[in-house]
């Protein structure tokens, strides 16, 4: 068969079959009733699971209790020898039988107190939160509940007093007390201004613009991802869309890590490592599948990341691959680079465990949960899974739980000291294990909460 | 297949402003359109369902405006759809990478359940998005590659290049067009 010819059984079969997609049209709702509702009304009827029931919250509550008593009672991890892994491309680290190491377990464990005093600062459809540069205010993204397009920002001071709230869809912070802010037309158009906390006027700009800012502020070497592209931000100024989906920026924000979905090769992909300024690559591991992407995070030099989806260090400047022992095949929820430059990684059961970067289990007692996160300052956060409302914190060894009224979402926003953090809670949060990379993920969280760490 | 929803409403450089009859008109003839579109986006019939009527709505607020479709409406429809549901994964793109948990919340999705649906799986294991965005509206809706560009923000020669990519992928998997 010729190209053209291919190229039209293609095209009649592309058409037949997304002719086929009418069939789960849903009846055409009365113009007017679609235009007078301030939402888009729907027609066919969506079960949504009922939240913050009694019935719920006591589950939840027996739940935290097992939870608790399980980690007050959990025996300290099983001290494990350092070995040297064999250098090679893809290596599995085989836990040694016990001996001691230098970097046993500390003598005593933690004991873990409860930390009371949190606060809920707002409500609602909660997008994210993210601190300013300097920590003095923090700004919570909400989805407006009656236009379902609009959202709204509130502005909050270091100890949660409200001060403004801001019209807009995606915010992100420019310095101390300046933003960008973009909003859209009710036909999608995008508009982007810039303004100063305190001042009542904004000065419009255009996307790229030096004034400009990451509007994505999980990574602040990304402008924008969405669709498969991705632009990053380096020098302050947009460097053109690039495919794949961009996942960690390095500590100095000069390298980004980015999957990659190849031609023809579906919805997995593999990582590599581009300098942030011109995309040129660094490194690939395109023996690294990926089909999804649980934690992806840089070490603090750059030089390494871990890929919890396959729970493997990935060495940028050897190419080297370590997988970490007793996680296949599903991999790790998080990981995150401890201050020593171990990694501590948690498995599906929320069990956390610390590795070298050889791949060998190090022996840390570390808090327990499915998520981890770490501050600027080693404040180590353990949050659970499901319905669990608990979370762990450790500061300096300190070991501190503090129980939450709705489970908290994994991506807590630390403060630029590591003393704060705010986490989003929510119960209906669940999407697939494994989620293809182009399948939107589901529902916002219902209150943001901020926390203290003494 | 060509879908015409209505006549330009440009003339020249004028734009002309139009009534909610002629809205409505679109509204009719573009509810199925912009609903596969969106379901070949999102894959899933909630999410197609209210990016649809967000969509519409947007338009006609544009619409009543003086801000109607400078082009085909078809292809305005679309771009307000497509930008809908970037937006939509931008926000909800924090929590979608993340496993949170086992349940899938599209699982009951009548869709799901169909035999399409595993061509459509089929072909996204074959095709990363763009490219099957692109084939959809060249050959689907029979958009032109200046209008897909517009659509996609890519030039004429990227939508060339895009699908030319698609095709020789689908060659190599030639069991999908099966």
């Amino acid at each position: 068969m010729d190209e053209r010819e291919f190229e039209q059984r293609v095209a009649r079969r592309i058409d037949q079959q997304s002719r086929g997609l009418g069939r789960f049209a849903p009846p055409r709702p009365p113009l007017g009733a679609l235009i007078a509702h301030g939402e888009a009304p729907r027609v066919s009827a969506r079960v949504r699971t009922p939240i913050g029931s009694i019935g719920l919250l006591a589950l939840a509550g027996a739940i935290v209790l097992a939870l608790g008593l399980a980690s007050v009672n959990r025996p300290g991890p099983v001290a494990t020898g350092r070995q040297t892994a064999t250098p090679s491309a893809s290596t599995t680290a085989v836990p040694s039988t016990r001996t001691s190491t230098a970097s046993a377990v500390p003598n005593s464990t933690p004991v873990t107190t409860p930390l009371s005093g949190f606060k809920v600062l707002g409500s609602g459809s909660v997008v994210w939160a993210d601190w300013a540069p300097d920590g003095r205010h923090l700004a919570i993204v909400f989805e407006s509940e009656t236009t379902g397009a609009a959202s709204s920002v509130g502005i909050f001071d270091r100890g949660g007093a409200k001060l403004t709230t801001i019209d807009g869809a995606i915010f992100a912070w420019t310095g101390s007390d300046t933003y960008l802010l973009q909003r859209f037309d009710l036909d999608g158009t995008e508009h982007d201004s810039v303004g100063r906390l305190g001042s009542a006027t904004e000065q419009p700009v255009k996307t790229g613009s030096v004034v400009a800012a990451p509007q994505w502020p999980s990574l602040p070497c990304v402008a924008t991802d969405s669709n498969g592209a991705y632009d990053a931000w380096f020098g302050g100024k947009e460097a053109g869309p690039r495919e794949g989906h961009a996942m960690a920026c390095s500590p100095d924000l000069t390298r980004i890590a980015v999957i990659v979905v190849g031609d023809g090769e579906g919805t997995c992909g593999w990582l590599k490592v581009v300098r942030a300024d011109t995309g040129a690559t660094v490194r690939e591991f395109r023996s690294v599948q990926l089909c999804s992407a649980s934690a992806v995070v840089f070490s603090a030099d750059g030089s390494k990341v871990l890929v919890g989806d396959v729970a493997s260090i990935l060495d940028v400047q050897t190419g080297r691959v370590v997988v970490l022992p007793g996680f296949a095949p599903y991999g790790a929820p998080s990981g995150i680079w401890l201050p020593d430059g171990r990694v501590a990684v948690a498995d599906e059961n929320g069990l956390v465990q610390a590795f070298g970067v050889d791949g060998v289990e190090s022996p840390a007692d570390l808090p327990q949960g499915r998520y981890l996160s770490i501050s600027s300052t080693g404040v180590i956060v353990a949050i659970q899974d499901g319905a669990a409302t608990t979370i762990e914190i450790d500061s300096g060894g300190v070991r501190r739980t503090i129980d939450l009224a709705v489970p908290p979402m994994p991506y807590p926003a630390w403060s630029a000291d590591g003393r704060a953090l705010v986490v989003v809670c929510g119960t209906e949060t669940s999407v697939p294990a494994s989620s293809p990379f182009d399948k939107p993920g589901s529902i916002y969280g219902e209150e943001a909460v901020l926390i203290e760490v003494p | 297949m060509r879908v015409i929803v209505t006549p330009v409403q440009v003339r020249g450089t004028e734009r002309v402003v139009l009534g909610v009859a002629e809205f409505e008109a679109l509204f009719v003839a573009g509810w199925e359109p912009v609903f596969r579109y969106c379901l070949s986006l999102t894959r899933q019939t909630d999410e197609a369902e209210e990016t649809t009527a967000e969509t519409f709505r947007r338009a006609y607020a544009s619409w009543v405006e003086g801000r109607g479709p400078g082009g085909q409406p078809l292809a305005w429809l679309f771009l307000i759809a497509r930008r809908i549901v970037i937006d939509r994964r931008r926000r909800h793109r924090l929590i979608g990478w993340l496993p949170l948990g086992s349940r899938d919340p599209a699982a009951e999705d009548p869709f799901r359940r169909s035999e399409l649906w595993l061509w459509f799986e089929q072909l996204c294991r074959a095709l990363p998005e763009r490219q099957r965005e692109v084939l959809v509206l060249r050959y689907h809706f029979d958009l032109p590659d200046e209008e897909i560009g517009r659509l996609m923000r890519l030039s004429p020669a990227g939508v060339r290049t895009l699908a030319s990519r698609a095709l020789a992928a689908l060659r190599r998997q030639p069991e999908v067009m099966d």
